[in-house]
């Protein structure tokens, strides 16, 4: 076999063996560590690229962003930030057809703002907003599906956890990329609301029959300060640090995750306990998280050992596909595994395949990470394997609420993902002119 | 038979719970670390020295202290959806897929400890606390003297002139990581390892 038959061969041995059920960095590990061992017909250098990725997930400054923006999310979560934003933008959004959905949307993009990850995002909004929309006769498919549909803001809107991932990958600056994902973010939350309203004046069965709406007493202004000014405060400290180039983004992720320390212990929501079960649960996502980067590392360089990337760069080129043959064969490839892999592997998997091209075609490499992430993570609305709405399901807790239902409620949400993607691929404007 | 192998596990177990209190630790470190630099060079224009190199050591320790406590909790990430339906459906078959895949992850880190421990005797080696280096004067002033010398010939990981530290301590963690990881992988082929999981009806499955 040649080494790009080999090459080849191994995106395919992967993609099997995640959906056999191995662990996906030892997947990611194994493969490539086979490959370049055939490849190369000698194990020790094999051993060689092992030893050496083993390091790789953990020395890069840059990757101290993930615990630190995960114990950031972990504790805004816990103080209640997000059912605050919650309510306010429920009383903002009350006399709108659909009020309650709409306040969904912009509690979910403004929470995605603080923290770094759609479950997150997906748990405190099912256990704060379904009830809420079921108690006003929503039909649970939308109250579902609007939960669902907003949670993936979480990771497009930065901090992100993907967004860092990716940074990883294409060697660029997480700042840079967290700038970039701003824009993007308000686009998709603009459709969302926009859809929810259009819905509700055409077809209002469609969000349930006799929608009602709270008939509480108005929020007075203290109440309405006491809500907004904490996650403000600390959007201010996270983007406008990076922004204005007060901060790094490692240094933002600290400076956000002490503030965040700090509201929780003034409100009284965390005890010492709690913050020691955060502390824990971040190390874990952080381990597992660059484990899982450090094993990708070994397979990109075992794709860059079996010149794989220049060869598709190549196979591409005798077919003279242009520039939108390229991108609709790069959706659907991601699309298809969006369906059985989660964002992060998709990302780890697709993006050493595909940067070569980009580059050679002259496109930008930040664009073309807002691309990747948002086009990964319609992966998450979508069955089998849409981590999204397994959280929402887990989290429910109501047996009238089957996986299904969340499924077919989210998928108008995931078309209008797959409509703003089309729009960002076609103006890379709306993603990196925020740069310049 | 069970019984003896959950007696042998636990130790192991054991181990990787320290370690991984010893990691969650650095968190609130790092934390503390990032957040006094941040203040100094805000307020004092004082920035601290060595804290790009701390933040690297740190995030060693959270990610290789924390991996085997990962790797025995089942949270390694996975995508296990027809993992959990083979178990449903066909136990027998799902059951020895699952050990299978714990028996490739095993090997795999045996490979990565097999591969790896030699970088940490070598780091350490390069310290040469226990022999001296034969060039250069002879340190006088007893133990203490001779290991405070062993630590500036380290290894060592920053830039000279602004902050050094040794980097062997760092390398020892890793192999100690993938080596517990990869035991941990080899109990829970014998023991089998069954994820409760979601069923439609939202209860957890066995």
């Amino acid at each position: 076999m040649t080494p790009v038959e080999i090459g080849a061969f191994s995106v395919v041995a992967i993609v099997v063996m995640v959906y056999m059920g191995v662990y996906i960095p030892i997947a990611l590990g194994v493969v490539s560590f086979v490959s370049i061992w055939i490849m190369r017909e000698n194990p020790i250098i094999a051993l060689n690229f092992l030893k050496v990725a083993a390091e790789k997930g953990v020395t890069s400054y840059s990757f101290a962003t993930i615990p630190l923006f995960t114990v950031m999310g972990l504790l805004v979560s816990k103080a209640g930030l997000g059912r605050d934003i919650y309510i306010v933008m429920n009383r903002a959004f009350r006399a709108v057809t659909g009020g309650i959905g709409i306040a969904t949307v912009g509690a979910n993009a403004v929470f995605a703002a603080v923290t770094g990850s759609s479950i997150a995002s997906a748990s405190v909004f099912t256990r704060i907003a379904v009830p809420e929309m079921r108690s006003f006769n929503y039909s649970k498919r939308f109250a579902v599906g609007v939960v669902a549909g907003s949670s993936v803001l979480g990771m497009i809107i930065p901090p992100s956890a993907m967004l860092i991932i990716y940074s990883f990958v294409a060697e660029v600056s997480v700042g840079d990329m967290f700038l970039a994902g701003i824009v993007p973010g308000i686009i998709l939350t603009i459709a969302y609301i926009a859809w929810i309203v259009i819905v509700g004046r055409l077809r209002p069965s469609y969000l349930g029959t006799d929608i009602g709406m709270a008939e509480d007493d108005p929020l007075s202004w203290f109440e309405i300060f006491d809500k907004t000014v904490p996650t403000l405060a600390l959007i201010t400290i996270v983007l406008g640090g990076i922004y204005n180039g007060w901060l790094t983004p490692v240094e933002a992720g600290a400076a956000g995750a002490m503030a965040a320390l700090i509201i929780a212990l003034i409100r009284r929501s965390i005890s010492w306990r709690g913050l020691w079960e955060t502390a824990i649960e971040t190390g874990h996502i952080t381990a597992s998280i660059l484990f899982l980067i450090a094993m990708a590392s070994l397979y990109s360089s075992m794709l860059g050992f079996a010149a794989l990337p220049n060869q598709l760069n190549a196979f591409l080129a005798t077919y003279n596909l242009g520039f939108v043959e390229v991108m609709v064969l790069y959706v659907v490839l991601m699309l298809f595994l969006g369906t059985i892999l989660d964002t992060a592997s998709i990302i780890l998997i697709v993006v050493p395949l595909f940067i070569t091209l980009m580059e050679t075609m002259g496109m930008s490499v930040i664009w073309f990470g807002i691309v990747t992430v948002i086009g990964a993570e319609i992966g998450l609305l979508t069955p089998p394997l849409g981590i999204s709405c397994f959280v929402i399901k887990a989290t429910i807790n109501d047996p009238d609420i089957k996986l299904k239902d969340v499924f077919i409620g989210a998928l108008p949400f995931a078309f209008i993902m797959l409509l703003v993607l089309i729009l960002l691929i076609a103006y890379p404007q709306l993603s990196i002119g925020i740069l310049n | 038979m069970m019984q003896t192998i959950r007696r042998f596990y636990s130790p192991f177990v054991s181990v990787a719970l320290v370690a991984n209190t010893i990691g969650t630790v650095v968190i609130f470190i790092l934390v503390a670390i990032m957040n006094v630099d941040v203040i100094a060079r805000g307020i004092f224009n004082a920035p601290l020295r060595g804290v790009f190199e701390l933040v690297i050591f740190s995030l060693a320790l959270i990610v290789f202290l924390q991996l085997p406590d990962v790797v025995h909790s089942n949270r390694l990430t996975r995508s296990d959806g027809f993992l959990v339906l083979m178990q449903n459906r066909f136990p027998a078959f799902g059951s020895l897929l699952g050990r299978g895949i714990d028996l490739i992850a095993g090997i795999f880190m045996a490979c990565i400890a097999y591969a790896y421990w030699p970088e940490f005797v070598d780091s350490y080696g390069s310290c040469r606390f226990i022999a001296g280096p034969e060039f250069g004067a002879p340190v006088e002033g007893g133990l203490l003297a001779e290991l405070k010398a062993g630590w500036t010939r380290c290894e060592y990981y920053g830039t000279p002139g602004i902050f050094t530290a040794p980097w062997f301590p760092v390398k020892f963690v890793i192999a100690f990581s993938v080596t517990l990881c990869s035991i941990i992988f080899f109990f829970k082929v014998f023991m089998g390892n069954h994820k409760p999981a979601l069923t439609d009806d939202g209860e957890k499955a066995t």
